[in-house]
């Protein structure tokens, strides 16, 4: 939990902050992070290389808008929709893959196939999602809050506000996770599923739970975002979203709790605040990644952890 | 206690296992022996149910088992400690021994437990709480056989435990299975290094080419010429 502690300073900022862009430009980050925090469940926990929580992010955004176009939902009754598509999703195909034993590089390319799949769908079934052209969200997420009421999620402070929660206690629980008996099994099954099995753990059983709340947090995600920009489409669920997610894990430090948030920071906010051009910033996030992988295996957080320990023992 | 009847297995069309009858008493120390590839490490794992069998039955205690999972049978009281030292490196021995006991429910016997294991293993518990992947490879092993131990089991399978292991730690591993056997474990082994084996074991089985080619006491089996010839080099008293 010590992680939480690095998320103050941020709850300060918009007392010293009052510049919209910068605001924005951490809303998009904190957005982001939760669907990083969300994948290192899966990955960095129980070690399943999944491609699907970009589809996932995307399932939450239209399933969340359109049961509340349809049913007169408000948000957060519709994301509560959202959830139950998403867990039934990931359900039916976590049992796919983990019932043919799937690994590695296989799981990888099935749960790729599928978020395809998903994408195709959002894409092509036009009388419900209108196709590429995208739906345009004029609702906001409201929140009961106490003395001030409903409050309707307008302003920039309040998405930044709001965001932020989001991820705090999105990031809470996963550092409870991982810390519980249940983040054991999948360390257990991440260092050596055989093992893992041999002692008793049920591994089918635990990669399916890893993979579906992967998946639910990553739908959280989409849902704030696709409010958040007022716009949803079906590239929200295409495989550069999915590898974006994975270059934060990998750049920030897989296993670590606040590995995805580090990540976020850079690969989001630094192309905006140097105000790169979009067709160089995929470039520049291919070579971060490469040097990442070449260099600090473990990561920021990883590498930061190691310096630390290094001048512990020195003094 | 444990018993195999006319199991076969296949790995795609090859079929690795013939027909196989394996029979453990309680409180037995069997050793299953053979060379490389004869399937011995098959069979550890369709006892623990890794690996499905094509036929034949496993029952455990007079009831069927092959059908059942892995965690079932742990609970069942089938422990496997795997070839080839199989440790999480990155967790300390504590750490490792705890894991052990993962499917008890009886979690207040766990302490004493391992405080049973470090008497046993006593290098163990001087280095409790380092990397297990930082150990020697005897003391890893002594780690996945202790973390065996913590889950309580009814038989325990050791497969190939002194694999790779320098003489002086094999004799090491010999007496901590004829220790346990004292103590009244029920214990199969799994070895290349026959000579181990039937000097640990009550009465062993020969496995080749996926089918038991002999079995007895150990006694038997020495005097044996097809195990003389094929375990303890005799072929060379030919030239």
């Amino acid at each position: 939990m010590k992680a939480l502690w690095f998320l103050i300073p941020l709850y300060l900022l918009p007392l010293v902050v009052k510049s919209d862009t910068m605001l924005t430009v951490l809303i998009f980050t904190f957005l982001l992070s939760i669907l990083a925090v969300g994948f290192n469940i899966v990955f960095g926990g129980a070690g399943q290389l999944t491609m699907f929580h970009a589809a996932a992010f995307g399932i939450g955004s239209y399933a969340t808008f359109l049961s509340m176009l349809h049913f007169g939902l408000p948000f957060w009754l519709g994301y509560l929709v959202a959830v139950v598509v998403v867990v039934l999703v990931s359900i039916v195909i976590g049992w796919i893959c983990f019932k043919f034993r799937l690994k590695e590089f296989y799981f990888a390319v099935v749960t790729m196939a599928f978020a395809e799949l998903c994408r195709l769908i959002a894409l092509n079934w036009t009388s419900v999602t209108n196709g590429t052209l995208g739906m345009l969200v004029l609702e906001k997420p409201t929140l009961w809050l106490p003395r001030s009421g409903i409050v309707k999620i307008e302003q920039t402070a309040a998405w930044y506000f709001l965001t932020l929660v989001s991820l705090t206690v999105v990031l809470a629980f996963s550092a409870l996770l991982m810390r519980s008996w249940i983040g054991r099994n999948f360390s257990a099954i991440r260092l050596n599923e055989d093992l893992a099995q041999t002692l008793g753990i049920d591994t089918f059983r635990y990669k399916l739970l890893a993979f579906t709340i992967s998946n639910v947090i990553a739908s959280f995600a989409g849902a704030l975002y696709g409010f958040y920009t007022g716009f949803i489409e079906p590239s929200y669920l295409s495989v550069t979203q999915s590898l974006d997610a994975i270059a934060m894990v990998l750049l920030g430090g897989v296993s670590t709790i606040l590995g995805p948030v580090v990540g976020s920071m850079v690969l989001t906010s630094l192309p905006h605040l140097i105000e790169l051009p979009a067709e160089l910033r995929v470039a520049v996030y291919g070579m971060i990644l490469i040097l990442v992988i070449l260099l600090m295996p473990r990561g920021i957080v990883g590498l930061a952890a190691g310096l630390l320990k290094r001048r512990a023992h020195a003094s | 206690m444990l018993e195999l009847s006319a199991i076969s297995a296949h790995y795609g069309k090859n079929q690795v296992l013939r027909s196989i009858d394996l029979k453990v008493g309680a409180g037995e120390v069997v050793a299953l022996i053979g060379a490389n590839a004869a399937g011995k490490s098959t069979t550890m794992r369709l006892i623990a149910g890794l690996k499905r069998a094509t036929s034949g039955s496993i029952t455990l205690d007079g009831t069927e088992i092959g059908g059942l999972s892995t965690p079932k049978r742990v609970s069942l009281g089938i422990a496997l400690v795997p070839e080839g030292r199989q440790v999480f490196a990155q967790s300390t021995v504590l750490e490792n021994l705890t894991m052990g006991a993962y499917h008890r429910a009886d979690r207040n016997h766990i302490q004493p437990d391992i405080d049973a294991m470090f008497a046993m293993f006593p290098r163990l518990g001087e280095r409790r709480n380092q990397r297990a992947g930082s150990m020697s490879g005897g003391e890893q092993q002594m780690v996945a056989i202790a973390r065996g131990l913590m889950a309580k089991p009814k038989c325990l399978l050791l497969d190939e435990p002194t694999l790779g292991l320098a003489p002086v730690i094999v004799d090491e591993i010999s007496a901590t299975v004829m220790k346990l056997a004292r103590d009244g474990m029920t214990i199969l082994l799994a070895e290349q290094n026959a000579a181990m084996a039937l000097e640990v074991a009550s009465r062993a089985y020969v496995l080749a080419a996926g089918a038991i080619s002999a079995q007895g006491t150990p006694e038997q089996l020495k005097a044996s010429p097809v195990v003389a010839q094929l375990y303890f080099g005799a072929e060379t008293t030919d030239a």
